[in-house]
């Protein structure tokens, strides 16, 4: 894979964090939550910001850099992989769409990791000389700020909570990327800034992609772990490598797996060209890498037989967040409905 | 990373994309039909540079890039699969290991004609007992005089029928396996050379391939491509190459079968709805396009990879793998879309189906591409 030389910078920067400061934390964040304060240290470490213009304190490497660092993230914490992206997604996307530098300033700040209510069916918003929004988000990575899209008269829109505002929220357990802040939102708020109907689609292809991006990471990881352990564990006298049926679920999951990574990139590269079809190629990407992930993951807790069920192995886990990722934001057919008019205004 | 096309590739696109529709889709069930192989579209690809995309301009070839080459095979396929392998064979499998081995003498003499399309060419690894196993060749090689007397079989030789040169892997030491394979260059109207009848087949019926019988061949040492025990190189190298093409064949196919199948499903109405209108349809043809669009983008990685002169085997074998397997999907649920209009052969998605099949098959199967993913993937 050729990255630019910016790209490839910015990787060879945060790749080392992976081992040193995901890596280690994981299983505990995953029972826990994320440590108070990962949030400002993400900000230190430049992974807030990736996608926002050099000279307004970002990475400038557009979404196209925001993949290739999420993905990497997400080998080691799917549940900080995630953060990450939709802080990037949502937070620095809404500021970057309305060209507001005080919002821009607070995203890349650090005080904690911007939430997001997207595709919710129950949040309404009013528009008159301020943005309203109301109604219930159930089940979404919301413990903080939070940028939530609205159904109002004239289409979506998009709006900026603050914390202080969201009011009644109810923090939920999932079983999988269990430290990404899942709750249930009333809100009845007033945004403090807000974006329309485009700004709402353009957001949202912004989550598809990192969501896809937190999925590939997700397989790599689990596909690197199975090679590993097929390598090393030893059946009937030999390397369970050795069995076609071993070696056909790696190569099948990585195969998979490369598929949605080019869809992810493409869908990265569409949106940072700002094309018309990168809600679709983002909605494609989200499809395939969440499938692909699941797939992968679960076939290498196959190849880890039993250990690959407890918790010594990290597999288990991964497939949890794997799992999950289907749930952000839109599941699958909800991908499947979005790129179906696309397919109509092309061929009918 | 770079996904653009750039200007170059786009006007290539353009130019191929209208030979396509105009002259190469029109003719395409009948092809089918009559099992014909299109010596005219042939003709035309030479005419048009298709024919040696990669080889450099002074031998005759195009000059263009691995990129140009998929998104030519792309368009070709789509239009008409069996004229796809016929440019694919000639490309990667005969112009590829001549560009990449041949000594100065040989490109001249032979890799001029074929690039320009005035000579038709052939690759001949398989035979009837070495398929998948191509270490297991038995057609000989044996020393005479500064020369080599070649004897064997050659099995399911694509545009073996037709071809005027063609690249041959024979057995020179067989106590060295796979290091006692060696490549030739050879001129297929020349004594000690028959054909076999041409196979009748599932698909790509206008794509001719037959066995192609060597008995007391005469090959001189100007013959000799590579060194004498590289052989199995050469092939392994040409066919990390030829993947890349049978990728974008299948590509072609799919892409055919994804956008006949959109076009129906918006026009044929069932229930008082468009068929795209019914769930069931439209995401099947969201799923279809998801997995295209996948296919495209592996292929060009591919082509990318070799373009940047890295080791592509992995890349290569993924595309191909993922790309055939597509194909094969797709071209099953645009039947399935088009009802019992897709079963007969007045609508053209029957015929995908029948193609989709061979590109699991040739040039390694789905199982060959798998053992060379997973042995990278494993390696230490
Ligand atoms: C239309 C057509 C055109 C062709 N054109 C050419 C050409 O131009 N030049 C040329 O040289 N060849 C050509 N071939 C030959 C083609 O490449 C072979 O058919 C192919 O490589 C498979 O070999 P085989 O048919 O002998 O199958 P076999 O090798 O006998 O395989 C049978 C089955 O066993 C599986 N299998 C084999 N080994 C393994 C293993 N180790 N692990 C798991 N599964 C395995 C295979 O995948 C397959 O499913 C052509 C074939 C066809 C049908």
């Amino acid at each position: 894979m050729n990255w630019s030389p910016h790209v490839e910078a910015l990787l060879g920067a945060v790749g080392p964090l992976g081992n040193r400061e995901f890596a280690p934390h994981a299983a505990r964040w995953d029972d826990a939550g994320l440590d108070a304060g990962l949030a400002a240290r993400c900000s230190e470490w430049g992974l807030f910001g990736l996608s926002a213009p050099e000279a307004s304190g970002g990475a400038g490497v557009g979404m196209l850099g925001t993949v290739a660092v999420v993905e990497d993230i997400a080998a080691h914490s799917g549940s900080l992989a995630i953060r990450v992206a939709i802080h990037e997604a949502a937070a620095v996307g809404l500021a970057l769409g309305l060209g507001d530098d005080e919002l821009l300033a607070r995203a890349l700040g650090g005080d904690g990791f911007v939430g997001w209510c997207g595709a919710s069916r129950g949040l309404s918003a009013r528009a008159e000389s301020h943005v309203r929004l109301q109604g219930a988000a159930r089940m979404v990575p919301a413990d903080g700020d939070v940028v939530a899209v609205g159904q109002g008269p004239e289409g979506a829109v998009v709006g900026f909570v603050r914390a202080a505002d969201v009011g009644a929220r109810r923090a939920r357990s999932a079983s999988g990327l269990c430290a990404a802040g899942w709750a249930d939102l009333e809100l009845d708020a007033e945004a403090t800034h807000a974006g329309d109907d485009a700004l709402a689609r353009r957001l949202s292809a912004r989550v598809s992609v990192g969501v896809a991006a937190t999925a590939c990471g997700l397989a790599r990881a689990a596909i690197t772990r199975a090679v590993e352990y097929a390598r090393v564990r030893e059946q009937f006298g030999q390397a369970i490598a050795n069995f076609q049926a071993i070696q056909w679920k790696l190569a099948n999951s990585a195969t998979e797996r490369d598929a949605a990574w080019m869809l992810t990139v493409k869908a990265a590269a569409r949106l940072d060209a700002v094309a018309d079809d990168a809600a679709d190629a983002a909605a494609r990407a989200q499809l395939a890498a969440v499938r692909s992930a699941v797939a992968a993951c679960s076939e290498a807790l196959q190849v880890h037989g039993g250990y690959g069920y407890t918790r010594e192995f990290p597999i288990e886990r991964l497939l949890r967040d794997a799992r999950a990722c289907s749930a952000i934001d839109r599941g699958d057919d909800d991908l499947r409905a979005a790129v179906v008019p696309g397919i109509v205004a092309r061929f009918a | 990373m770079d996904l653009t096309l750039s200007e170059e590739h786009e006007a290539l696109v353009r130019m191929v994309r209208e030979f396509a529709v105009r002259e190469v889709k029109p003719a395409a069930a009948e092809i089918d039909r009559h099992s014909r192989f299109p010596s005219e579209l042939v003709a035309r690809m030479g005419e048009l540079g298709l024919m040696g995309i990669e080889v450099p301009v002074e031998y005759g070839g195009s000059g263009l890039d691995p990129i140009a080459y998929v998104l030519a095979m792309e368009e070709v396929s789509a239009a008409c699969a069996s004229t796809g392998v016929i440019m694919s064979v000639n490309n990667s499998l005969v112009c590829d290991p001549l560009v990449k081995f041949a000594t100065e003498a040989q490109k001249t003499r032979w890799l001029e004609p074929l690039a320009s399309g005035r000579k038709l060419g052939c690759f001949m690894l398989s035979e009837p007992e070495a398929g998948s196993d191509a270490a297991a060749q038995r057609t000989v090689a044996v020393p005479d005089g500064d020369g080599w007397i070649i004897d064997g079989t050659k099995n399911w030789i694509t545009n073996g029928p037709q071809a005027d040169t063609g690249i041959l892997f024979t057995m020179t030491d067989r106590a060295a396996g796979h290091r006692g394979i060696t490549a030739f260059v050879v001129d297929l109207n020349a004594p000690g050379v028959t054909r076999g009848h041409k196979d009748d087949k599932l698909g790509i019926r206008g794509s001719h391939s037959s066995q192609v019988v060597f008995e007391g061949y005469r090959a001189g040492p100007e013959q000799l491509l590579g060194k004498v025990g590289e052989g199995f190189r050469v092939a392994m190298s040409t066919l990390d190459c030829g993947r890349i093409g049978i990728a974008a064949q299948a590509l072609g196919i799919a892409r055919a079968a994804f956008e006949t199948a959109a076009a129906y499903a918006c026009v044929r109405r069932t229930f008082g709805k468009r068929v795209i209108d019914h769930q069931a349809m439209g995401f099947m043809l969201a799923d279809m396009e998801t997995e295209l669009e996948a296919a495209r983008l592996l292929t060009l990685r591919a082509a990318a990879a070799k373009m940047a002169g890295r080791r592509h085997s992995r890349e290569s074998s993924m595309a191909k793998l993922y790309a055939s397997e597509t194909a094969n999907r797709l071209a099953k649920a645009a039947i399935q879309i088009h009802g019992g209009n897709g079963y007969v052969t007045e609508f053209p998605v029957e015929r995908f189906y029948r193609d989709a099949k061979i590109t699991e098959i040739y040039e390694g199967t789905s199982e060959i591409q798998r053992l060379v993913i997973a042995a990278d993937l494993l390696k230490a």
